[in-house]
């Protein structure tokens, strides 16, 4: 019964990616210039001819049907292209930026629950106490702030004027473990490289907290909210009726059914925060995901900038997939479709 | 049937609770005077809002943040309740006084199995909590094949099954006394007849004591060996439940007997005229006034005390001066 509404849950996400896919396309193509007007620039030597031989050999002088339906027969096979500015398949260079940009994802979204669970419940607990009232202002704040300005002013506290952390990329020369997965913490951990763990645990820390502190305040008020509306359960007085202990109370009926919607808040965070964090990634000069799309658009890179979409919506279904079955298995009465 | 002889196990002396709100203080609970032996069945009516629930959840020391008891006395089997620390209190809750709960389809917690919630409440005092125990549990109230419904979340049971569930963890810890907040208004008439009879059933065979707050005055009529009658936070009236029924001394408890429906063509409804009191309100005199067929110019200015008259309490001052001589009934309470 469930894996059935799993698997066709699964099964609806294709048809989804078929529409990313022939949307992406398409608006790709209306940004003004082509991959060759951007190769060639400013160049002044070029002819007319070898313009339209560079056009022909990327099929970029087929009319844009027959583009697509090349493109998509090429997609359903599993062949995302070839990159026109990095010579290179789209494949690998996403294969290679993926992982990067998971482990950010990953280590912000830790960042922000290890900051929203103790916080939310707290604030719930102390309702109105000037602890809630001040977590409250301070997740305003976090909600606020934009991400890239926080990494900013990071940079500038610990990098430039402490020098404690490093300011850019995964690792710092010679330090990156032997790659496993790709996921250079996980990597140094399987392989017991300490100083490859230390050094990439020291490159994730500030843009973990750029990226982490936007979810960290929207999963504390979410927390903070559920945790209030279910303390008014009468479930709760039940359990306090029977003498659990408050803290008893607290943990294994409040938060555990407050706990539902957070789980879906997270996951939509955690879509956001693989898909979303171009700026971020820039700024920390981080080689993932949101770099190949920036340079991918600046050079009008169309499988690239394509076939990175593609992998965005994948991970954003998956997800959303992934945050619906904890839902179900949080909430017994969602995993029998015929009682609700 | 007032059974003297046997040993106090509740007793609440003047207790009065105040509720804070946006529109100020709310008195809830202005100086109610309860007691209850071993073995009896004592039912609280009124109105919604007139401090019954509040009165129940004074003695297991669970009111709101927002509520708070200012005055009284209360003892749950001779121990002075709110003398205890928290940790006492828990250990009083569930223990030696259990609640039942009005909706159990929103007192079970949802998430998790009914054999973890029951598990839970023999837990928490310490005592032995065996599979067959559990089950044991559960036939004591009725369920059939326990072992089940051991393994089943709340939702897979009817309303009826999970009030028997939530009386199965109520009588876990064998409790002197069960405070049973309206236990059938959520449940189908046939299921509220069945699950009162095991609650009666349990009464009679453990001499456990039962206070049963409901608004319904068959159910109270049928259940109960006493009836104390509340009205805007006070007991207007106290006394055997066949006594006070065929023979109601205040006008309020003659009031909601006049609204039982009866089962003969063309005999009105005699609604109380008029809302209840409001609680935020101070009263000089009778809260009842406002509402009272029998009201004089003094009601409102005298204040109103409980009298005592024999086995009955009863709180009207016009009371031994005004014949009572109408019988329940149907009866137009409105030419005297």
């Amino acid at each position: 019964m469930r894996g059935v509404k799993i698997l066709e849950r699964a099964l609806s996400a294709i048809p989804i990616m078929l529409g990313v896919c022939i949307v992406v396309f398409l608006f790709m193509r209306l940004i003004p210039g082509d991959p060759v007007d951007i190769m060639l620039g400013e160049a002044s030597n070029v002819t007319q001819e070898e313009i339209e031989r560079l056009r022909a050999q990327f099929n970029l002088d087929d009319p844009i049907h027959v583009q697509l339906a090349t493109y998509l027969g090429r997609v359903l096979r599993g062949d995302l292209g070839y990159s026109i500015s990095r010579s290179a398949s789209v494949g690998n260079l996403i294969l290679e930026a993926l992982p990067a940009t998971v482990e950010l994802a990953l280590s912000s979204i830790t960042v922000a629950l290890i900051i929203a669970v103790p916080l939310g419940i707290i604030t719930a607990v102390k309702h109105r106490s000037i602890v809630d009232r001040g977590s409250m202002a301070a997740s305003f704040l976090g909600i606020s702030m934009p991400a890239f300005w926080l990494g900013i002013v990071l940079i500038l506290i610990f990098a430039v004027e402490l020098k404690w952390l490093p300011t850019a990329g995964r690792a710092a020369y010679g330090f990156a473990p032997r790659h496993v997965t790709g996921l250079y913490v996980l990597d140094s951990i399987l392989t017991w490289d300490l100083p490859a763990l230390k050094d990439s645990v020291r490159h994730l820390i500030m843009p973990s907290i750029a990226l982490g502190a936007g979810p960290a305040a929207v999963l504390t008020r979410v927390i903070r909210s559920s945790m209030l509306e279910v303390m008014r359960k009468d479930y709760v007085t039940f359990a306090r009726a029977k003498g659990v202990a408050e803290w008893a109370v607290i943990i294994k009926h409040v938060f555990r059914n407050a706990l539902i919607p957070a789980v879906t808040v997270t996951g939509l965070e955690i879509g956001s925060l693989l898909g979303g964090n171009m700026v971020v990634e820039t700024i920390f000069a981080w080689p993932g995901m949101g770099r190949l799309v920036v340079d991918g658009i600046f050079s009008r890179d169309y499988p690239l900038v394509q076939g990175a979409v593609m992998v965005y919506g994948f991970t954003f279904v998956t997800v959303n997939l992934i945050a619906d079955i904890l839902y179900t298995w949080l909430n017994p009465r969602l995993t029998f479709g015929e009682k609700v | 049937m007032v059974r003297a002889h046997k040993e106090e196990v509740l007793s609440v002396e003047g207790l009065e609770v105040v509720y804070k709100t946006e529109r100020g203080p709310v008195r809830a609970v202005r100086g109610v005077d309860l007691s209850v032996r071993e073995g009896e069945i004592l039912g609280l009516v009124g109105e919604s809002g007139c401090g019954k629930s509040a009165t129940l959840l004074s003695i297991m020391g669970l009111l709101p943040p927002t509520g708070r008891i200012v005055a009284g006395k209360i003892r749950v089997g001779g121990v002075d309740v709110m003398a205890l620390s928290k940790k006492e209190l828990r250990s009083l809750r569930g223990n030696t006084v259990a609640m039942v709960f009005q909706d159990p389809m929103s007192s079970l917690n949802p998430a998790h199995k009914i054999g973890a919630q029951m598990r839970e409440a023999l837990e928490v005092h310490g005592q032995p909590y065996s599979k067959d125990i559990l089950v044991r549990l559960l036939q004591e109230v009725g369920i059939p094949s326990p072992e089940t419904v051991l393994g089943y979340y709340p939702h897979q049971l009817s309303g009826g099954m999970q009030q028997r569930v939530m009386i199965a963890i109520a009588l876990s810890c064998r409790p002197r006394l069960i405070l049973a907040d309206e236990p059938t208004t959520a449940l189908d008439v046939t299921i509220e007849a069945q699950i009162l009879d095991l609650l009666r059933q349990i009464n009679r065979e453990r001499g456990t004591a039962i206070v049963l707050v409901t608004h319904n005055l068959a159910v109270a009529s049928q259940f109960c060996d006493r009836i104390a009658v509340m009205y805007a936070g006070q007991i207007v009236e106290e006394g055997n439940v066949n006594e006070v029924l065929s023979n109601p001394l205040h006008p309020y408890t003659q009031g909601l007997i006049g609204c039982i429906p009866r089962f003969q063509k063309g005999v009105p409804l005699t609604p109380i005229p008029g809302q209840v009191a409001d609680l935020s309100e101070d009263f000089v005199g009778c809260a009842f006034y406002p509402r009272c067929r029998k009201r004089d110019a003094s009601c409102a200015t005298s204040p109103q005390e409980l009298v005592h008259t024999g086995t009955r309490r009863v709180r009207c001052h016009r009371y031994g001066y005004v014949e009572y001589t109408e019988t329940v009934a149907g009866q137009d309470w409105g030419n005297e």
